[in-house]
């Protein structure tokens, strides 16, 4: 388990966000409306790095005066407020690491192992991640930096195998439904940006004082992959694309290799490798959360049980999807994305209290 | 590693959770041909693939199963064979003339949900029971649900047809409502005398169509010892379906359906047989073509043009006087070239856009270079296509190397 | 209600029993001591009188009977030889011990003007030690000096005429190099240390010696660059030796699991080598060497993971035949170890991925056999795991007897029998051939495959992915001595230029590699400094 806390590197933390962006794009559900796909998708992407680039200043301020460790700075205004913000946050990680679950639980009943019950892929995933939160930030972050490669050469794979495939009378104007519709999938990406969450509370562990670089490569990687991705769906599927569960995969199945047949195995594997990692993040995000509130309880402990409750929620999403679909909603997501990633370091770092003393670390 | 093991033990107790089938208790299903019972039921026939013994050929299986639904079929036939249907495998759909007027999204859900099913099988429309065309392997044993796949890929290499792939039905369906099948009958040899009168082409079109049977003619005259010599049925592409809302609304004849092969960028080799009287006769192939589909707006109207290059091979000439074709023949014979390509085209267009049926998606097109008319003809599209006119513009140009 | 326990003191109980449940369960008895047992040995110094030192001498090596004392007078002192019987060279002793001692002249026939010979004036063999335990008299005595006691002087003297019992140099087996030296270590310590001296002529070189085993006092030496290794890694290990609760010692697998921070990890953080060469590479980037009297294996510490797919080959091949080579080495790790698990798991759970053809040919195949897939994979490699010890256990003149029973029971009987499919053997035969590219994980690909295999049987492809990232995760979680196993997985090719590929000298020789410095490391900010050893 984890021992001592170690340091990661900054390109290792870009790499955990990447992993994690990339998952969501994969998790693509039609019903649920937590992003658009389609041409609009390819200008509301564009839109949502601006918005994202101004909510990220809140926390760049706040590194510059109260320094990059978000506690930290809260437990200089008090430690009841240290223990509030924790809680706000953990909150955040729970219901992102749950959600997560329940849509990897989803694709793999809906699509890959049909008519199986739920719980058997659940369960094990929640020991995996658990298990994997418990032993430290530095396990999963340097898997990250494999598993972020082996994704960009999926991606190529796929755009190679694609290639034949490609109907360009299939893209149109990402204008054609109105200014309207290309902020309302900006809305609803920025909303879904859990990844400030890792972001703020990783980012202390990397050692360095700026976060400019890390923010400024994960989010342009993640959203050039996003926006290839969505082209290469569109050039493949059309429109059918806004309509299929999981149209990234339809796009591997068709896609054809030469002998080795489709890719769809391969994307199974990018799936479930990437569903491991974002979702041990959030764990550990809940984790370290929580060792705030309760200084002396063990990491695995608590991974272990946030773990249960992700696996629990899981299970209940599947047999209710219409109302832990509401969970996921964009105005949930969005409230806890703007209230504890964007205004709360904003508001610690005009407190004078939480400021850093000159000469302290 | 004592948590290792606790994992392990846990993994253990699951054994048995997950339901799976030996390799050995499925049936790897190779063709499925789906007809309307006259019931009213569906009747699903399986092309079952036997492994090879040693010394023995395959022998097939075909099952033939009713059920309300596909499921339901594909359920009885599990139970009649005591095995699992597997659909990985599954190469060929045909589905019977009875059940293509109706709609198909029923059908097509099925496909669409199994993920077993592979998005590359060939769909085919048939004349008659679509079972007959997997019954066949009983006359022809190497006549196989792979073979007759294999005979539409080689027909759209050809240039009888465009893709006729499940995911390109599933595709244009879901993006453009509209979408083509090949038709494909099975020629019985009492059937084949009063074809015999039948256009040139069409003859040489069997040549494609049934080149599987011709191995499978062989195959049966060196398996089949009978005393009487049985002419085995011969299978020919006669055009293409079109749907719309999942139903076939209209059906194009050879001409239409070489039309649809030449407005689709997919490599493949057309030969073409030219004759005029003043020329002769002469074998082109045609091995490239390039097609490119513009929308312009001439004031009111929406004008396509069509442009298609082709680079063909003169393969075979006889020109009477026994001598090469010299610079005004190969003229001739280009104009010849351009002018068939052109009636096929035409025979296309007139068989479904001016119909008002879009496979071509041209409503994407003009989705994406006029978004606002596009806007204002949608919920009328059925009406406005036919309306849209056609600027056709096809360049031919043979390779003369060999000739000099 | 006297006498009726309330239900806070029935809990108390029941607490109490199974914490006293578990005490019997989990932790070890008493130690037994066999009551003839010495303890203090350490400590007794040795006596000036020289009868009392042979006496006590005699008292504690007992009636063993390879003590030999010779009592003689060097100069006019009173003085014995003691040596091991057969552990020196009988003819160096004569010549270059026995002769000047016995034909010494004093001055003064005293015992301090033979202490101040034996020290100043003579050179008796080129290794001399000056000693005051008696416990290190037994030890340089066992270890094939002759140990000279002066009448009236509390010191001994040991002198190194040690005799060559053991093999010479010879090539490693288990590392065997087709481009590189063909010397490996043997099992005594001092010309494994010469091998090493030999190879790296620099005085940072440091042999540091300490004994390991209470009992056994096996010689180790810690071979480090003092102006290279990190001395808070150095620190760490020497204490860890130090502290050893082992009475024997020998092997230098004895001490690994001391090195290794989580002993019970699949993967160990502590490497071995049978090379002198490796060694001094791996020294080199800063790491410590441990040399064991006794056995031919030295262990490096740490053991980064991609180091089991380097070898000395590598460094002599042209940059991309070496990478080739690392690939395929990756490749044959993975194949050795998912392969069977992604068979069974394909076969069971996703036939629809696997190739129409080989679907077929497999179905057939397994159509007659009676078992499911997992369990046939279980049955075979469990079959080979039993052929494989019994082919390194049995003596040579059996080996044939035993290649045939493999062959033809498993690889043809089994078959033709319909017992297993035919696939499943060639399965198991690259499964083999691959898991002895990269043998030195041989140990955790052999555990981590039935793993896989029973992950593989019940839960398919997802499983199995899912058991490798589990895996993945357990080797970056690991810090033998602060340093992460799984570096370098750096952004930047450069930081992996040694591990997916080998690039060329040029580019490798520009920068010196130190473990110290790789991402993640505990020990990053400290500074070397070469005067320093503590």
């Amino acid at each position: 388990m984890e021992t001592k806390q170690r340091n990661i590197s900054g390109f290792q933390l870009g790499a955990l966000l990447f992993i994690s962006r990339y998952f969501s794009y994969m998790t693509y559900l039609p019903q649920n409306r937590t992003t658009l796909t389609g041409p609009t998708a390819l200008m509301s992407v564009l839109v949502a790095v601006a918005i994202l680039t101004v909510a990220f200043q809140g926390y760049r301020i706040m590194c510059k005066r109260c320094g990059p460790d978000l506690f930290q700075a809260a437990h200089r205004v008090s430690p009841a407020f240290e223990k509030l913000v924790a809680a706000l946050l953990g909150i955040y990680a729970l219901l992102i690491s749950a959600s997560s679950m329940a849509q990897f639980d989803f694709f793999m009943s809906s699509t890959i192992y049909q008519n199986i019950r739920s719980w058997i892929f659940v369960i094990p995933l929640g020991a995996a991640v658990a298990y994997a939160a418990a032993l430290g930030l530095e396990s999963f972050a340097r898997m990250a930096v494999p598993a972020a490669f082996l994704v960009l050469v999926t991606v190529l794979l796929l755009t190679g195998a694609l290639a034949r495939e490609v109907q360009p009378a299939y893209f149109y104007s990402p204008f054609y439904d109105g200014w309207g519709e290309i902020w309302e999938g900006a809305i609803m990406l920025v909303a879904h940006m859990a990844e400030f969450l890792p972001l703020i509370l990783l980012f202390p562990r990397t050692g360095t004082q700026s976060p400019n670089k890390v923010f400024t490569g994960w989010l342009g990687c993640s959203m050039v992959v996003r926006e290839w991705m969505i082209l290469l769906v569109i050039a493949t599927l059309g429109d059918y694309a806004a309509l299929r569960d999981f149209p990234l995969y339809g796009a591997a199945s068709l896609a054809e290799v030469g002998p080795f047949g489709d890719l769809d195995t391969a994307h199974i594997v990018i799936w479930v490798i990437v569903g491991f990692l974002r979702i041990s993040v959030y764990l550990y995000c809940g984790g370290i959360c929580l060792r705030r509130i309760f200084p002396k309880g063990k990491l695995g402990l608590f991974s272990s049980l946030l773990a249960a409750a992700s696996v629990g929620f899981s299970l209940w999403a599947f047999a209710y999807p219409q109302l832990s679909g509401g969970v996921d909603s964009t105005k949930i997501a969005g409230g806890f994305f703007l209230g504890g990633t964007v205004l709360l370091p904003f508001i610690i770092a005009m407190l004078p209290k939480a400021r850093q003393k000159e000469g302290a670390v | 590693m004592k948590k290792l093991i606790a994992v392990l033990l846990l993994i253990l107790n699951l054994t048995g959770c997950m339901p799976n089938a030996k390799l050995g208790d499925r049936d790897m299903v190779e063709g499925m041909a789906i007809d309307k019972s006259p019931n009213g039921t569906y009747k699903i026939t399986l092309q079952i693939s036997q492994p090879e013994e040693e010394e023995k050929p395959a022998q097939p299986v075909i099952l033939q199963q009713e059920g309300r639904s596909v499921t339901e079929a594909m359920a009885e036939s599990s139970l009649a064979q005591g095995r699992q249907m597997f659909l990985g495998n599954c190469t060929l759909l045909a589905i019977g003339e009875g059940l293509a007027g109706e709609d198909l999204r029923y059908l097509l859900n099925f496909f669409d949900t199994n993920h077993r099913v592979s998005p590359n099988m060939t769909v085919l429309l048939t004349k008659g029971e679509a079972s007959e065309l997997l019954w066949l392997r009983k006359e022809i044993p190497t006549l196989s649900a792979e073979h007759v796949a294999e005979s539409a890929q080689a027909g759209r290499k050809g240039g009888w047809m465009g893709y006729s792939r499940l995911s390109d039905l599933t595709l244009d369906l879901k993006n453009q409502n509209c979408a083509l099948l090949p038709i494909v009958t099975l020629e019985k040899p009492e059937e084949v005398s009063s074809q015999e009168e039948g256009a040139g082409e069409e003859n040489s079109s069997q040549s494609s169509g049934s080149s599987s049977q011709d191995s499978g003619s062989s195959s049966q005259s060196s398996s089949q010892a009978s005393e009487e010599e049985k002419v085995p049925p011969k299978l020919h592409y006669i055009g293409m379906g079109i749907l719309q809302d999942a139903q076939v609304k209209a059906v194009g004849d050879a001409s239409a359906s070489k039309g649809w092969a030449w407005l689709t960028n997919s490599k493949q080799d057309r030969q073409m047989h030219l004759e005029d009287q003043t020329l002769g006769k002469v074998s082109v192939l045609a091995y490239s073509h390039k097609v490119k589909l513009i929308p312009e707006q001439k004031g009111d109207l929406i004008v396509l043009k069509i442009q298609l290059k082709v680079r063909s091979n003169l393969v075979e000439w006889d020109l009477g006087s026994g001598e090469k074709p010299d610079k005004a023949d190969l003229e001739t014979i280009k104009l010849l070239e351009t002018r068939q390509i052109e009636e096929e085209i035409g025979a296309f267009i007139n068989a479904t856009l001016r119909k008002g049926y879009d496979p071509l998606g041209v409503g994407l097109l003009i989705r994406q270079k006029f978004p606002e008319l596009y806007r204002a003809w949608e919920p009328n599209w059925g009406k406005n296509l036919p309306e849209i006119g056609y600027d056709l513009q096809v360049s031919c140009e043979l390779d003369q190397d060999y000739i000099q | 209600m006297p006498g009726k326990l309330t239900l806070f003191e029935r809990k108390g109980n029941a607490v109490k029993f199974l914490k006293d449940l578990k005490n019997k369960l989990l932790s070890p008895t008493a130690a037994y001591r066999p009551p003839q047992g010495q303890k203090g040995l350490e400590e007794k110094k040795l006596q000036p009188d020289l009868q009392t030192k042979l006496e006590q001498i005699r008292q504690l090596f007992g009636n063993s009977g390879d003590l030999v004392i010779h009592e003689l007078e060097a100069g006019g002192v009173p003085c014995a030889v003691l040596i091991c019987e057969g552990a020196i060279d009988t003819s160096t002793f004569s010549e270059i011990f026995a002769r000047p001692l016995t034909q010494v002249r004093l001055e003064e026939q005293t015992p301090n003007a033979l202490l101040c010979w034996v020290r100043r004036h003579s050179l008796m063999a080129p290794d001399q030690k000056e000693f005051k335990t008696y416990a290190e008299l037994f030890r340089f005595m066992m270890s094939g000096f002759v140990v000279l006691l002066i009448d009236s002087v509390p010191y001994g003297f040991a002198f190194g005429i040690q005799g060559a019992i053991g093999r010479g140099v010879d090539e490693p087996q288990g590392e065997i190099n087709v481009r590189g030296s063909r010397e490996g270590f043997i099992e005594r310590l001092r010309p494994n240390l010469a091998l090493v001296r030999r190879r790296m002529k620099s005085p940072d070189m440091v042999f540091e010696y300490l004994q390991a085993g209470s009992k056994s006092r096996t010689d180790v030496a810690l071979v480090y660059m003092k102006d290279r290794v990190s001395l808070k890694l150095l620190n760490e290990v020497r204490s860890r030796l130090e502290d050893l609760p082992l009475d024997v010692v020998l092997e230098s697998g004895y001490l690994q699991p001391f090195l290794d921070t989580k002993p019970l990890s699949i993967f160990s953080g502590v490497g071995f080598t049978e090379r002198p060469d490796t060694l001094c590479a791996k020294v080199a980037e800063g790491r410590v060497g441990i040399l064991v009297d006794g056995t031919p294996y030295a262990l490096v510490v740490p053991y980064l993971f991609n180091e089991h797919f380097q070898s000395f080959d590598d460094y002599a091949h042209r940059p991309y035949y070496a990478t080739f080579i690392r690939w395929l080495k990756y490749a044959a790790f993975l194949f050795s170890v998912l392969l069977p698990g992604a068979y069974v798991g394909l076969g069971t759970f996703h036939p629809e991925l696997l190739p129409p053809n080989l679907l077929l040919k497999l179905v057939s195949s397994e159509e007659a056999t009676p078992f499911p897939l997992m369990f046939e994979a279980l049955l075979i490699f469990f079959i080979y795991e039993i052929m494989r010890e019994a082919g390194l256990r049995m003596p040579k003149s059996v080996g044939h007897a035993v290649s045939i029973v493999g062959a033809l029971v498993i690889g043809d009987a089994a078959v033709t029998a319909g017992l297993v499919g035919s696939p499943m053997v060639i399965i198991v035969a690259i499964t083999a051939i691959s898991s002895f590219v990269v043998p030195s994980l041989y140990e955790p690909v052999a555990l981590l495959r039935f793993a896989f295999i029973l992950i593989g049987g019940t839960l398919g492809l997802y499983g199995v992915v899912l058991g490798f990232c589990v895996v993945a995760a357990n080797l970056c979680a690991l810090n033998p001595l602060g340093i992460p196993v799984a570096s370098p997985t750096g952004g930047s090719l450069y930081t992996m230029r040694d591990t997916i590929f080998r690039w060329g000298w040029r580019t490798l020789g520009q920068e010196d590699l130190y473990v110290q410095d790789l991402t993640g490391s505990d020990l990053k900010e400290e500074k070397t400094d070469g005067n320093q050893t503590t």
